[in-house]
């Protein structure tokens, strides 16, 4: 080899991971130190800052706003958790069978919903969830005798609401990742459990669902990321103000502190608790999935 | 390389207005209400009239409430997109105007030559440190409504209906005749429990500014409201959860409920929105508790402010003041909007005696009717720092416990509420 | 025996999955159904799945281009523009830093593949505060390039691409190097269009993130002529009574191109995911 390919080979890499190294020190640290030191001050402006060390902190931990929302985050990824993982996995595995027909018309058909924006998503079904006689919901819930209820007033129904949403939009998600893991499924298996006189179901509770572990544990943690993360539908369907906070999320809390009462540091302080929690639920994880003795 | 360039060229020519030396000044103007938007163009027109080398021409967009405080926050802050002029709501002034030096220009010049005509205490909402920021559009009197239709079919004479108690035995003998609410009661705006308290001569908060709202005369109120849904049942939520919305206006034009407490400035929706029922609403003061209480109170407000990033500064600044606190403006917010103005030097003035829409709508008595209570008007603090937060709790955790649903008693709600507030 | 559970499992299963298809397909058939009535209708009665054709109105889509002298269309446009322009970028610099992670050893890598995992982790809306203040900084408040430049290396996208890279063979560099090609060259001739699963799969997600986003615009985008489609349409929720014209004509028009794009990509981003580094 010459030298000036050698160099070229040497030099090369850098180049092309080049661009991530930018971002992320100004897009990524350089945002992440400043909300670490903006969570110690009180802002009324970007020229007015004051130091308060563990004021907006001591302030955090006595919300019952926050608390409200860590709740809502916390059922929330509960129940899409319990629903988008089963779920998905059967309808997967339902498609994939070598007996039903129409496999690609089905796979784009419940992936639809993906393409959809949160806010659109959030816009249709806020109407759908109407406290009126006339909401889609109502009317569908009059057929069976129950009366008109106030879906975005209450608690346990602001949560279905949430909830329904999340599992139109992320089932197709779910379910393409659950087909592409099923590929990886060696055919062998089924052929010899069936000659060993399993059945359909079996088949499935024996062979799919443990084969499927790596699949379901990305599908958890982006799930569980995702509701971390939850503020789109909420903020559509409340605004950052909901009765008793029964929308309030983590995010819907950062925006209001931030751009509905002026409070940069409050909302910093939000910001780099949430980023705590994220930390450890996703070094948890990490140790489940063994990701750190990749390649 | 070039990718970026062009990128950047295509970014730099995004969002720039070209402000540059023209003739007619271009102000823009952000607000939430319709109607102050066409007060505006009409003033420009009769400053343009009267300064004829002034010129400037108003470019008003009209914001959701929500979405039009959070955008101002961003662009005052952001330094970017604010506009010249823009309404500030009184609930919203205290986050806006933070910090030492808020993002406004200071009137106080410009105010000068009118300060002895203007009402003191809408001045003083929008002052901080001794700067006025904003002139409002009304005095925000509170008054109520009665439809005389349905009170007629009952029986009653609104001219009887002077204490709260006498109020609720009227609404249960209008239910039970004509089955129509006495009222409704929002459970999204506050302004009912507000005047309700005011009018005790009480406020939200104590000299400290720390949350004071479980006062008796606070409890009293905020009682007395829910009685009226659960305990009298001779109101309900009202629909749309507050009256500034099309299925509110529904409600009132379909006659469903004999009163509303509003302020004096709601006669402008009601002949916007609801112009069947003319010559069959009459405003009254208030029903009291007792004696010694006020038969109104002011409620809400908003100022029109100038941006600290607005071009014509000095322009902005001269005609932002002009068009509320001019005479002839003054008179406008009455003729044009059917607000009580905010010069109290133009109440006995023969215009406001004379025909107009509001007068036709609500007879031409309106005008002393607000006279007679001018002196009674009380409003809440709402410069403290405390409130945005406290109205905030208004709205997630007093109301929808109160009002929406009976979880709590009102004692029980406000004691909670200073607990936390206070903390 | 065999033939016969095995037709009844067919059957079984295709009744599930129509079903659940039509429920999906639910919101959908709402929205369509409402963007051709009339405002009050939808007012009065809300959403529902009847469609009288006496009823039936163009006025809605004709709103599209009236209501404020068309700026429908202009949030469209910049939608367009911020997503093509996102998924270039994304594209472009994920590929090539996965490239350079997966394919060469040098040092640091493991190091720069450790910040790439860690990075997954942080949600953006924590940052979304100082990045506001950056761009205020930089002077790229209400630009198309403040929205764009935040995201363009995405740790997700790049991990994706590393972990297809590792499973494309190393022979063809060699091969190439010995006949005097440069790297790049090598990149962009050799490997490019072996990623193509990849660049499938990611143009999809990549640009259906890029046109639903909401937050981030939300924040940047300061004047209303350069808001994106989500943003514009929560503004069209106006104080008196909402545009529901804007609304559900709206929503299904700005739901059209993705889907087109999906169609069109289809194959490939199934392909891609399946391929690529999706397994734990």
């Amino acid at each position: 080899m010459n030298k000036k390919s050698w160099n070229a080979q040497k030099l090369a890499p850098y180049l092309f991971v080049a661009p991530f190294i930018i971002s992320f020190c100004l897009f990524s640290i350089y945002p992440l130190v400043s909300t670490f030191l903006m969570s110690f001050q009180k802002i009324y402006s970007f020229d007015e800052v004051y130091w308060v060390s563990l004021d907006n902190f001591r302030r955090l931990f006595r919300d019952q706003e926050f608390y409200a929302a860590l709740w809502n985050v916390a059922r929330y990824v509960f129940w899409t958790l319990v629903i988008l993982i089963p779920v998905p996995m059967l309808l997967s595995y339902l498609i994939n069978s070598k007996l039903t027909p129409f496999k690609d018309f089905f796979k784009t058909l419940y992936f639809l919903p993906v393409l959809t924006s949160g806010v659109i998503a959030g816009l249709v079904f806020r109407f759908a969830f109407s406290s009126e006689a006339s909401g889609a919901f109502n009317r569908g819930l009059s057929h069976v005798g129950i009366g008109p209820i106030s879906w975005l007033e209450r608690p346990h129904t602001a949560m279905i609401a949430l909830v329904v949403i999340a599992v139109w939009r992320w089932l197709g998600v779910n379910i393409i990742y659950f087909l592409s893991g099923l590929q990886g499924i060696s055919k062998d298996l089924y052929e010899s459990a069936e000659v060993d006189g399993a059945n359909a179901w079996k088949k499935f509770v024996y062979i799919t669902v443990p084969m499927l572990k790596p699949i379901t544990i990305y599908v958890l943690t982006i799930s569980i990321m995702g509701g971390f993360s939850l503020f789109n539908e909420a903020f559509v369907y409340w605004g950052v103000t909901s009765p008793n906070n029964i929308g309030a999320t983590l995010v819907t809390l950062i925006y209001k502190a931030a751009f509905g009462l002026g409070d940069f540091g409050y909302a910093a302080a939000l910001g780099v608790t949430l980023f705590l929690m994220v930390v450890i639920v996703n070094t948890v994880q990490a140790k489940l999935m063994g990701l750190f003795k990749e390649d | 390389m070039f990718l970026l360039l062009i990128l950047i060229s295509l970014g730099a020519c995004q969002g720039q207005t070209l402000e540059g030396e023209q003739e007619v000044a271009t102000l823009t103007f952000w607000t939430f209400v319709a109607e102050h938007a066409d007060y505006y163009e009409d003033a420009a027109a009769s400053w343009n009239e009267q300064y004829p080398d002034q010129q400037l021409k108003i470019e008003a967009i009209v914001m959701p409430f929500d979405q039009l405080y959070q955008n101002l926050l961003i662009s005052l802050q952001s330094g970017v997109g604010a506009p010249d002029l823009v309404d500030v709501e009184l609930g919203q002034a205290a986050t806006q105007m933070r910090g030492s030096n808020p993002p406004f220009e200071p009137l106080n010049e410009e105010l000068e030559p009118y300060l002895d005509y203007l009402v003191q205490s809408r001045l003083d909402n929008f002052e901080k440190n001794g700067k006025y920021y904003g002139v409002d559009y009304h005095v925000g009197t509170m008054v109520m409504f009665y439809n005389t239709e349905i009170l007629e079919q009952a029986g009653i004479d609104y001219l009887d209906i002077v204490t709260w108690d006498d109020y609720i035995e009227a609404g249960k003998i209008i239910k039970e005749r004509t089955g129509a609410w006495m009222t409704q009661v929002e459970t999204t705006v506050g302004s009912a429990f507000e005047a309700m308290t005011t009018q005790q001569g009480v406020d939200f908060t104590d000299k400290e500014g720390r949350a004071n709202l479980a006062t008796d005369e606070g409890i009293q109120a905020l009682q007395l409201l829910q009685d009226l849904v659960y305990q009298h049942e001779i109101a309900r939520t009202a629909v749309g959860t507050n009256f500034d919305n099309e299925e509110f206006f529904a409600e009132i034009n379909q006659g469903n409920l004999a009163s509303v407490l509003g302020a004096a400035w709601y006669m402008n929706r009601m002949v916007s929105f609801m112009p069947d029922l003319s010559g069959k609403i009459v405003i009254t003061p208030m029903p009291v508790f007792n004696e010694d209480n006020n038969r109104s109170s002011a409620f809400g407000g908003t100022a029109t402010m100038v941006t600290n990033q607005a071009n014509h500064k000095v322009l902005a600044k001269r005609f932002a003041v002009w068009s509320k606190a001019d005479r002839d403006q003054a008179i406008k917010q009455w003729t044009l909007l059917g607000f009580d103005p905010i010069r109290w030097d133009v109440w006995d003035d023969e215009s406001l005696k004379s025909e107009n829409e509001y007068t036709h709508y609500f007879g031409s008595e309106i005008f002393e009717t607000l006279l007679e209570v001018k002196d009674e008007i009380q409003s809440v603090k709402k410069s403290v720092e405390l409130t945005p937060i406290l109205i905030d709790h208004l709205m997630i955790a007093v109301l929808p416990n109160v009002i929406s649903e009976a979880h709590l008693t009102a004692e029980e709600a406000l004691k909670e509420a200073d607990q936390i507030l206070n903390r | 025996m065999m033939q016969g559970k095995n037709k009844v499992h067919q059957v079984l299963s295709f009744i599930v999955l129509i079903t659940m298809g039509l429920v999906i397909m639910i919101p959908f058939m709402f929205m369509i159904v409402a963007s051709f009535k009339e405002s009050s209708e939808i007012f009065a009665y809300g959403l529902n799945l009847n469609l009288d054709f006496n009823t039936i109105t163009l006025t809605n889509y004709r709103a599209l281009f009236n209501n404020r002298s068309g700026i429908y269309w202009r949030w469209f446009f910049n939608s367009v523009l911020i997503t093509s322009l996102t998924t270039a970028f994304v594209l472009l610099f994920s590929s090539m830093v996965g490239y350079g992670l997966a394919r060469y050893q040098f040092n640091g890598r493991n190091l720069i593949f450790i910040l790439v995992l860690a990075m997954l982790m942080v949600p953006r809306d924590i940052l979304l505060l100082p990045l506001y203040r950056l761009m205020v900084q930089l002077r790229l408040m209400d630009t198309y390039i403040g929205v764009v430049l935040p995201g363009m290396v995405p740790p997700a996208t790049v991990f994706f691409f590393r972990q297809f890279c590792t499973g494309l063979e190393r022979d063809y560099a060699e091969a190439a190097r010995i006949d005097g090609c440069g790297e790049a060259r090598i990149f962009w001739q050799i490997y490019v269009p072996l990623m193509k699963p990849a660049f499938g799969a990611m143009t999809i997600l990549t640009a259906m993130n890029a046109w639903n986003d909401f937050l981030w615009p939300l924040i940047v985008l300061r004047s209303t002529e350069n808001f994106t489609l989500p943003a514009g349409l929560m503004s069209a929720m106006t104080p008196y009574g909402n545009n529901y014209d804007l609304l559900f004509a709206g929503s299904v028009m700005s739901i059209v191109p993705i889907v087109i794009l999906f169609l069109y990509n289809q194959k490939s981003f199934i392909d891609g995911l399946t391929i690529g580094g999706v397994k734990g």
